[in-house]
């Protein structure tokens, strides 16, 4: 065994999210604004995305060295056709620790069953609210809160859990109601996880003041239920876990706004035209569609790989105070889906 | 804002389309009225959830979303739209390998539907 593979700052690799589209039925405003993803937006072609054999080859590697947990992504995941056959083969590759999907939900009531069959292990929901409008809103007119609420009973009969229900908390759009969200997921054995608005990609227009700060949440839910902290499961682990004092299940908090945590990320994620980002708000992705195609042996692509991570030196979120108004570029979230 | 598949895919019919919606929403008319529906495909537009993967899928450049569609294919629109009446004479083609249209092809088709895309 070689040393284990660590970053710059001693960070090592342990989880690795895959984007396996960049398209959605979806039109968030804080990921995929419509006036901007309309009609007629260039989404990547079929012949541009990795395979499902691409996909697996280069999973094996990266979990080889070390990226145990596995997350697939979109986009909205769910529109990848026959994503199961992918689900499988990631299933089966040896070292894989950890197998989960982050999905809008809709879709699950028709592909949950054919997901936990091929082997996945998790889903993670997002729903920003649970009220119509509001919801309609944050989709981009897309999206029914109800039907996310059938897929999540979907993945719950189809034994995908614990599933975490993600909330991304925008302050004066949906700030004042997570207390009902909380209400509702209390006592299901499902986590509600709030997240603080961030400035992720260049089109959703963020700004300081529409951010919720995690205090400020934590506030508005304590004043219902009363919380107390716990420790993290992991090492590295985004959420701050907090258990309802009653009893009533666990609840997380994401503040990688207020409360940064890059010190402990141990992510690489691979969008679905094979380039490879150590920061969620990294500019520039390692291009390793390139050298696959071009017929590169695993140990070179190892080993480009490996070097990346090595180089890593990403902590966007911790010198965010310190950069200018003037956003620099960054990958949006729909390449590498969060 | 569903998508519609127009004219350009008649007897065309690619299925690549088919291959990857994730709402089996697209069709083929199974009934007798071959004159109402001719062989081509047909998008359910209450099942379509508006994704757009079907669209570059197609080799013949024949899907468009409902407000793009050309003038020329104005009436596809509502003739996708039939199938949401008449289910029972529509199924989810089986997926078959087949060779694809070259462009030339491609533009052959479209210049005989008088359409200049």
């Amino acid at each position: 065994m070689s040393a284990p593979l660590q970053d710059t700052l001693a960070r090592p690799l342990r989880d690795l999210r895959i984007s396996v589209t960049d398209r959605c039925n979806f039109r968030c405003p804080y990921c995929m604004p419509e006036e901007i993803f309309g009609e007629g937006f260039p989404f990547q072609r079929r012949g541009e995305i990795l395979s499902f054999e691409e996909i697996v080859r280069l999973a094996r590697i990266l979990v080889g060295l070390g990226a145990g947990k596995l997350r697939i992504t979109g986009g909205e995941p769910l529109l990848r056709a026959q994503l199961p056959r992918l689900v499988a083969k990631l299933a089966a590759l040896p070292g894989v620790q950890d197998l989960a999907l982050t999905t809008n939900g809709v879709l699950l009531p028709r592909f949950a069953g054919a997901l936990a069959e091929a082997g996945l292990h998790r889903v993670t929901i997002s729903l920003d609210s649970l009220d119509a409008a509001t919801f309609r809103r944050m989709s981009g007119g897309r999206g029914e809160a109800g039907a996310v609420l059938d897929g999540i009973a979907a993945a719950e009969s189809a034994g995908l859990s614990p599933i975490k229900i993600n909330c991304v908390v925008q302050r004066g759009v949906n700030d004042d109601q997570v207390v009902a969200l909380a209400r509702r997921f209390r006592g299901t054995g499902h986590v509600l996880r709030l997240i603080e608005f961030m400035d992720v990609g260049t089109t959703n227009a963020w700004n300081l003041a529409e951010v919720a700060p995690a205090r400020e949440i934590l506030q508005r839910i304590e004043a219902e239920f009363p919380l107390e902290p716990v420790a993290p499961n992991y090492p590295g682990e985004v959420a701050r876990r907090y258990l309802y004092r009653d009893g009533g299940g666990e609840i997380g908090i994401i503040a990688s706004v207020s409360q940064p945590f890059c010190g402990d990320c141990s992510r690489a994620r691979l969008s679905a035209d094979g380039r490879l980002f150590t920061c969620l708000f990294a500019a520039e992705g390692r291009d390793l569609k390139t050298p696959l195609r071009a017929g590169a042996s695993d140990s070179e692509l190892r080993e480009q790989i490996a070097g990346t991570w090595r180089r890593r030196r990403d902590r966007y979120s911790e010198e965010r105070a310190a950069r200018s108004p003037a956003s620099p570029r960054k990958v949006e979230m729909f390449q590498i889906g969060g | 804002m569903p998508w519609v598949i127009t004219k350009l895919c008649r007897d065309c019919v690619d299925l690549s389309c088919v291959e990857v919606c994730p709402v089996d929403c697209i069709y083929e008319y199974t009934g007798d009225d071959r004159e109402s529906f001719p062989n081509q495909l047909y998008i359910d537009p209450e099942e379509c959830i508006d994704c757009g993967v079907c669209e570059p899928e197609c080799p013949w450049e024949a899907i468009y979303e409902d407000e793009r569609v050309p003038d020329v294919f104005q009436e596809d629109i509502k003739h996708n739209a039939l199938l949401t009446e008449s289910k029972d004479d529509f199924q989810v083609p089986e997926i078959e390998e087949h060779e694809k249209p070259t462009p030339e092809d491609v533009q052959a088709n479209k210049e005989k539907w008088n359409f200049s895309g």
